[in-house]
Order: structure tokens, then C-alpha cells, then sequence
């Protein structure tokens, strides 16, 4: 065993020095909402009796199924829990699962691994520093946030069990992490299964959260690491020993995926390769085919994604109507409403919202087969064939573009027809289908973005890309709840368009993006004209 | 007989590394032109400029008769690449990777494409992720062999095939030049210039230093050798 983790130390200190400033930046990103979240919390609710009020109809079927089942809803730690607790979760899992497989599986996949296997460097060495790598990550992520509401005034425990609960749900994901990353023979395939993985725990645990009796859900969330770390109950009951299972599930995973090294070779998955045709049809023999050909399975993953999601959300705007019709024209239901023409457009809209952040992230991913593409030398090969750069780049932003509208009007439909389906209004499908599709050109603003920047700062788009995609995804999902100007989240593409049920909508926004992202993508290929082709 | 690549001073520059230095290269039409250097000399750099994938920072350049850069679609239906690094879309096969290649190029031919894979004895089934360096080679070589283009340009064409692949190769060359097409080839093996070129330009340090008719040459390898310049190494490997 000791010669399989030689070098250990060494590939540690090698993994730090590639990540360090990405760990950094998203700890200190994850301390920062903490410190946010509560002082803007603090301002809305400033007595305890505005926080008996919020106690009284925080705990909503909506919020219990998106952000999880509210309790001690009139404490500053349980608003902070309920505000921000499921997006730090399912964020510092993410990212821990992001840095499993940079460090382990991507690194076989290039074949640097081998370079370093060839010398003095044990079997399990590689894999081994990856995981503790994003295991310490997690451990600072969540103290650091832990740290931070204390910081804030919150109570000493709670904050650093809160905190905790973060970090004891990263590692149950480092460890189903590593099991992908033993799986897959590739890092995108890693990457998606684990997260694949974190998705069902989050429904599992949604479907238990709705299902639930008071301020307990039901007992299907044991069945969800994330329902674990729910279960902590910090600012409650503060359940430590709930961080035992979580634990436990990291560590066995780990196990397996050392067994499952163990026992096989270098670059190699469990899954074998298997061969494939030895000619390329029509389609895929031409400048769109191609990348769209290249795409399919990514495509088809994310129509998926996002067909769950909206099938969901519908289930979830039912229950919202329900409560939503005992409020009645009160003052909260007033709030909720926020100038849409009724409470339960209000809620609805921010479904539909989600769904426009979710086909965002994949035109994202998408938009940046640009880079991706040219980086590993394969633009080169129609790049030298007679294909243009302008028709080049134009297929790999159409793809985005058109797959985008599709996706936004499948989202919009499913969504709408679910709920009405359950509310026994079947007419609801067509105004939930337009209201997707007016984030259309929101979309296509942020397409054309990755177009200028992989266009003009070819190797700094990636990070730029998701950088930009990250802070509007925070602004569209916490805007309200930062309690940073109106001015500012207002001019944010997805709070620029009118949300659904809008009772005075203003289009000048939409047009003003449309115009923008048309102006831009032009930019973007005049300048992929231009430019020198830049390999990694 | 006319030049089918013609390049007068070409020069370019990488942010504060001189890639190129006034680069003169000629390449007869019908000819086997060899292209040789030291590693970093500038010949990978003026195969980019050539194909109209960078574009030169100076000087002139003709290929076919055209503006490398600006006519680049027009001229590539006519110009097959191999290039130095092979990379081709992993989750596709061989036979995939071919047909892709040819189609975009717009002179995909199923007979002979099925004809040089069988004499580099191929596998056009396995996906490109499972390909060896000289699979992948073998895989570009296919695509560039089996079109018809009249100007075949290769970038270290034989890095990673075997002997007997490499004869195979070097047979596949000499037919190209028996149907009379021109090729600018990069190489570092004395032995495979000396047998398939009929000229060679040497570079070094982004410039050409000696152009030399290779036929009746017998101290062409000390002539070669004395470029890659065991005398001046000490500054060549500066950074």
C-alpha cells in the first residue's frame, strides 16, 4: 500500500499550486453571500416580531421544494438557512466535483498523468491527492462560511454547524465523485454522472421536503445525502451526528474507487470502448452537421435536465396556488406578487425564470465549443479545408442560439402544461411557453458574449464565460435577497425581461438585448475573420 | 516551371519571439520540396501562414497562385494537410475523421480512401480516443493521400509510424510525384529526404539558409548537420 501512494505529498502540493486561487476565490465567493444574506436579512427583518410575521408563511411548498423545508423560521440563522442554505450546499458539492475530476480523471485523460505515472509516483497517489484536495477545499469552504456567520452576529454553533453541514455534503459528492472518475474514462463523463448523482439526491430530497408533516419532512430524505445534511438542523435542533452518514458515504465511496483502481489500467474506465462506424454520413460531413453531430449527447443530456426541471416546478406552482388563495390580497401576498398580476404569477414567473438560467448554462457550454474546439487543434482541420471562418463560427453559434429558443419553449411548455394539468386548466401552456421564450434574447446576449471573448481574449474566454455566467445566475436567483440597488439587478438580463404574468411589462429591454447580441455576434465573427487561429 | 509556393521575407513575430525572420521558400510545381531545421526553426510557423491559419506579419506569400490568407477557402479545395499534431474528435472514429476531413475539403473519394486505409493497414472502426500517436497519423495520412489535391503540404508526416509504414509512405509519395502533384515536406529524417526530395531548403532561426538540389549529393547529411550547428547550440537553447 505504501508504494501505491508514493509521491503523494509531492502531487499534493502540485494539485494545490494549480487550484489554489480557484478554491480561494469560491470560499471566499461562499463567506461573502453569508455575510450578505444576513445583513440584508437583518434590514427586512429587523424585530422579532417581522420575523414571527415571516415565520408564519415562510414555510410554502415552493420554498420547501426549491431551497428546502423551513424551520426555525424566526431566527436569523433559519432565515439565513432558508435563503441561502441549498445554494451553498449544491454549489460547494459542485465545485468539489469539478476539482475531483481536474485533478484525477481529466489529468489521465490527456495523458499527463501517464508522464508523472512513469516515474516514482504511486497507483493511488493521483486519484488519492484529488480527493483530499477538494476534501480540505470543503472543510475550509464551509468553516470560512461557518466563520462568517459568526461574524455576522449569528450564534456560534449554528453558523459553524451550518457551515459544516456544507462541507459533510461536499465530501459525500468528492466520494461519488471519485466512483465517476473511476467509471468514466473521460473528465466530462466523470464530471456529468456525479453530477447526474447530485441531481436525484436534490430530488429525492425535494420530493421528501413537500411531502413533509409540519417542519419535518418525510422519511425519504433520508434517502439523500442532501437530505443528511438537511437534517443537521442548524440554528435547530443542531443534529451533529447527522454529519455522520455523510461522512461515512465519502469514505465508502473512496473505498470502492480504490478498489476499482486497484484493479485497472491507466486511461482506462470500466465502461470499454467500443468501435464504431468506419464512415460518417451525410450530415455529418458538413460544416453544421458536424458540430452538431459533436454535440448530440450534451443536448440530449441538457433537454432532459431541463424537461425534469420544468415537469417539476409544475408540480410545485400547484401547491403554491393553494396557499397562495388563503392569503388573499394580505400584505404578504402583496409582496409576493412583486408586479406580477397576481401572487401565484409572481411564483410562477421565478420558475420560469430558473428554467431560463438552466438553457443559459447549456448555450454557455455550447457557445464555448468555439474555444474548445480550436484550442485542441481540431478547427485546424476545417480551418485548412475549404470552410470558412465566418461559416465556421456561425454553425457554433446558431447550434446555442436555435437549441436555445427550442429548449426555453419545451421548458415553458412542460412547465405550463404540468401545472395546468393540476390545476385543471389545461389553457395554461401557451402563456407559460411565451414567457420562456422572452428570456429568448437574454440568451442570446450572454451567446454572443462567449462569441466576443472567445473571438478576442481566445484563452482567457473559458473562465471569462463562466465567470460572467456565474455572477448573472446569482443576481437573477439572490438579486432581491442581497438587497443590492434596484438599478443594478434591474439592468441584469434575466430581471430585464418582463417575468410572467408581468401586469405592466416593459419590452424595451428585450428589443435593447436582441439588438446587442445581433451587434455582438457580428463583432465576433469579424474578428474570428481576422485573428490568427491560437492552439492551446 | 512555376512556382506553385512562392515566399519572399516572410516574418512573424509571438508577442516578443521572432517565429519568422524574413523567410524565403520556393517550391516548383511537380517537385518534392524537403523542408528541414532544427526544432523551434520557423517551419511549423510558415506551414500555419501558408494554410492561412495565422497570418504573416511581413513579406509575401503565394500559394496556387493565391493570397494565402485571404483566398484560403478557394485555395484549401486544393491543398492537402498533415499536420504536426493530430487531433481529432475523440468520440469519433478513423473512418469518421476521414470522410469529415475529405467532405469539408470537397473531394471525398470512398475507393481510394478504402484503398489507403487498407495498405496502412488501418482500423477505420476504432474511435479516435483509442488511437495510438501513429494511428492517429495514419489517420490524417489516409485523408491527405486519397484526395486528389495538387498540392499535398506535410508536417512531419512519419512521426510515430513504424519502419514498415514508413516505406509505405515513402511509396505513396513517389506516386503522388509520378502523377505529377508538388509536396512541401517537413521532416527531420535525413534518410527519408534524401530518398523522396528533390530539393531542400533548410531554416534556421526563421530564416532560409541554404536551398540545395538533393539528386548526386554525397555530403548532403554532414551539410544538413553542420545547420543544426553543434557550434552555435549554446544559443539556440536560449529562451
Amino acid at each position: 500500500m505504501s508504494d501505491d501512494l508514493a509521491g503523494l505529498g509531492r502531487i499534493l502540493a502540485f494539485d494545490l499550486r494549480r487550484s489554489w486561487l480557484r478554491m480561494l476565490i469560491w470560499a471566499l465567493v461562499l463567506a461573502v453571500l453569508v455575510l450578505a444574506t444576513v445583513a440584508y436579512q437583518a434590514q427586512t427583518f429587523p424585530t422579532q416580531a417581522d420575523r414571527d410575521a415571516y415565520a408564519g408563511i415562510a414555510n410554502t411548498p415552493a420554498v420547501a421544494a426549491l431551497t428546502g423545508l423551513p424551520y426555525a423560521a424566526a431566527t436569523a440563522g433559519g432565515i439565513l438557512n432558508i435563503k441561502l442554505w441549498m445554494t451553498g450546499a449544491v454549489a460547494l458539492a459542485l465545485i468539489s466535483i469539478f476539482l475531483v475530476t481536474r485533478n484525477g480523471r481529466a489529468e489521465e485523460e490527456t495523458g499527463r498523468a501517464e508522464l508523472l505515472r512513469a516515474g516514482r509516483l504511486g497507483r493511488h497517489a493521483m486519484s488519492l491527492a484529488s480527493w483530499l484536495i477538494a476534501a480540505g477545499f470543503a472543510l475550509v469552504g464551509g468553516l470560512v462560511s461557518g466563520l462568517a456567520g459568526i461574524a455576522a452576529g449569528l450564534p456560534p454553533e449554528g453558523s459553524l454547524l451550518m457551515g459544516l453541514s456544507w462541507t459533510g455534503c461536499a465530501w459525500a459528492f468528492i466520494g461519488i465523485a471519485a466512483v465517476t472518475g473511476q467509471l468514466c474514462s473521460t473528465g466530462r463523463g466523470a464530471t456529468a454522472w456525479a453530477a447526474v448523482v447530485l441531481a436525484a439526491a436534490y430530488l429525492v430530497r425535494a420530493i421528501a421536503d413537500v411531502n413533509g408533516t409540519g417542519e419535518q419532512p418525510s422519511w425519504l430524505t433520508w434517502l439523500s445525502p442532501i437530505g443528511w445534511a438537511q437534517q443537521t438542523r442548524s440554528f435547530g435542533e443542531e443534529r451533529w451526528w447527522a454529519l455522520l452518514p455523510l461522512l461515512a458515504l465519502g469514505l465508502a465511496a473512496a473505498g470502492v474507487a480504490l478498489a476499482l483502481e486497484r484493479t485497472r489500467d491507466l486511461g482506462a474506465g470500466r465502461i470499454p470502448a467500443r468501435s464504431g462506424p468506419a464512415h460518417a454520413a451525410a450530415i455529418t460531413r458538413s460544416v453544421l452537421g458536424l458540430p452538431v453531430r459533436l454535440q448530440r449527447v450534451p443536448l440530449i443530456a441538457w433537454a432532459a435536465g431541463i424537461a425534469v426541471a420544468a415537469v417539476f416546478f409544475g408540480t410545485v406552482g400547484k401547491l403554491m396556488n393553494d396557499l397562495v388563495a388563503q392569503l388573499g390580497s394580505s400584505p404578504i401576498g402583496a409582496a409576493l406578487t412583486a408586479g406580477a398580476g397576481s401572487a401565484v404569477d409572481g411564483v410562477l414567473g421565478y420558475l420560469v425564470l430558473v428554467v431560463a438560467v438552466l438553457v443559459s448554462g447549456f448555450a454557455v457550454q455550447s457557445a464555448l465549443v468555439l474555444r474548445s474546439d480550436e484550442a485542441a487543434g481540431r478547427a485546424a482541420w476545417e480551418w485548412t479545408a475549404a470552410v470558412s471562418r465566418i461559416g465556421w463560427t456561425g454553425a457554433r453559434l446558431a447550434i446555442p442560439a436555435i437549441a436555445a429558443l427550442l429548449l426555453l419553449a419545451l421548458g415553458g411548455a412542460l412547465l405550463g402544461a404540468t401545472y395546468g394539468a393540476t390545476i385543471g386548466d389545461p389553457g395554461q401552456t401557451g402563456r407559460f411557453v411565451l414567457a420562456a421564450i422572452a428570456y429568448w434574447p437574454a440568451v442570446l446576449l450572454l451567446i454572443a458574449v462567449v462569441g466576443v471573448l472567445v473571438a478576442v481574449l481566445p484563452r482567457a474566454s473559458i473562465a471569462i464565460a463562466w465567470s460572467v455566467y456565474g455572477v448573472l445566475v446569482l443576481l437573477a436567483v439572490l438579486g432581491d435577497v442581497l438587497g443590492l440597488p434596484s438599478g443594478v439587478v434591474d439592468a441584469t438580463p434575466y430581471w430585464a425581461t418582463p417575468r410572467l404574468g408581468a401586469v405592466d411589462p416593459s419590452w424595451g429591454g428585450v428589443w435593447a438585448m436582441a439588438i446587442a447580441a445581433i451587434v455582438l455576434a457580428f463583432l465576433a465573427l469579424w474578428r474570428m475573420r481576422a485573428r490568427d487561429e491560437v492552439e492551446a | 516551371m512555376t512556382s506553385v509556393i512562392h515566399a519572399r521575407g516572410l516574418s512573424k513575430r509571438f508577442g516578443r519571439t521572432t517565429a519568422l525572420d524574413g523567410l524565403d521558400l520556393d517550391v516548383e510545381e511537380g517537385s518534392v520540396t524537403g523542408f528541414l531545421g532544427p526544432n523551434g526553426a520557423g517551419k511549423s510557423t510558415t506551414i500555419r501562414i501558408l494554410l492561412g491559419l495565422i497570418r504573416a506579419g511581413g513579406g509575401e506569400a503565394q500559394v496556387l497562385g493565391g493570397d494565402p490568407w485571404r483566398d484560403a477557402v478557394d485555395l484549401h479545395r486544393r491543398i492537402a494537410y498533415v499536420p504536426g499534431d493530430v487531433d481529432l474528435w475523440p468520440n469519433l472514429t478513423g473512418g469518421q475523421a476521414i470522410d469529415i476531413i475529405s467532405s469539408l475539403r470537397g473531394d471525398r473519394d470512398t475507393a481510394r480512401i478504402r484503398a489507403f486505409a487498407e495498405r496502412f493497414d488501418l482500423d477505420m472502426t476504432k474511435r479516435a480516443r483509442s488511437y495510438s500517436k501513429g494511428n492517429r497519423q495514419k489517420v490524417a495520412l489516409v485523408a491527405a493521400l486519397a484526395s486528389r489535391a495538387p498540392l499535398l503540404i506535410l508536417d512531419e508526416p512519419t512521426s510515430g509510424l513504424d519502419p514498415l509504414m514508413e516505406r509505405t509512405f515513402q511509396d505513396c509519395i513517389a506516386e503522388v510525384r509520378e502523377e505529377g502533384r508538388t509536396v512541401l515536406l517537413s521532416s527531420h529524417l535525413l534518410d527519408e529526404v534524401q530518398r523522396l526530395c528533390d530539393t531542400v531548403t533548410i531554416v534556421r532561426k526563421g530564416r532560409a539558409v541554404d536551398t540545395l538540389e538533393v539528386a548526386g549529393r554525397p555530403d548532403l547529411a554532414e551539410r544538413f548537420l553542420s545547420y543544426y550547428g553543434a557550434d552555435e547550440r549554446p544559443e539556440a537553447s536560449r529562451p
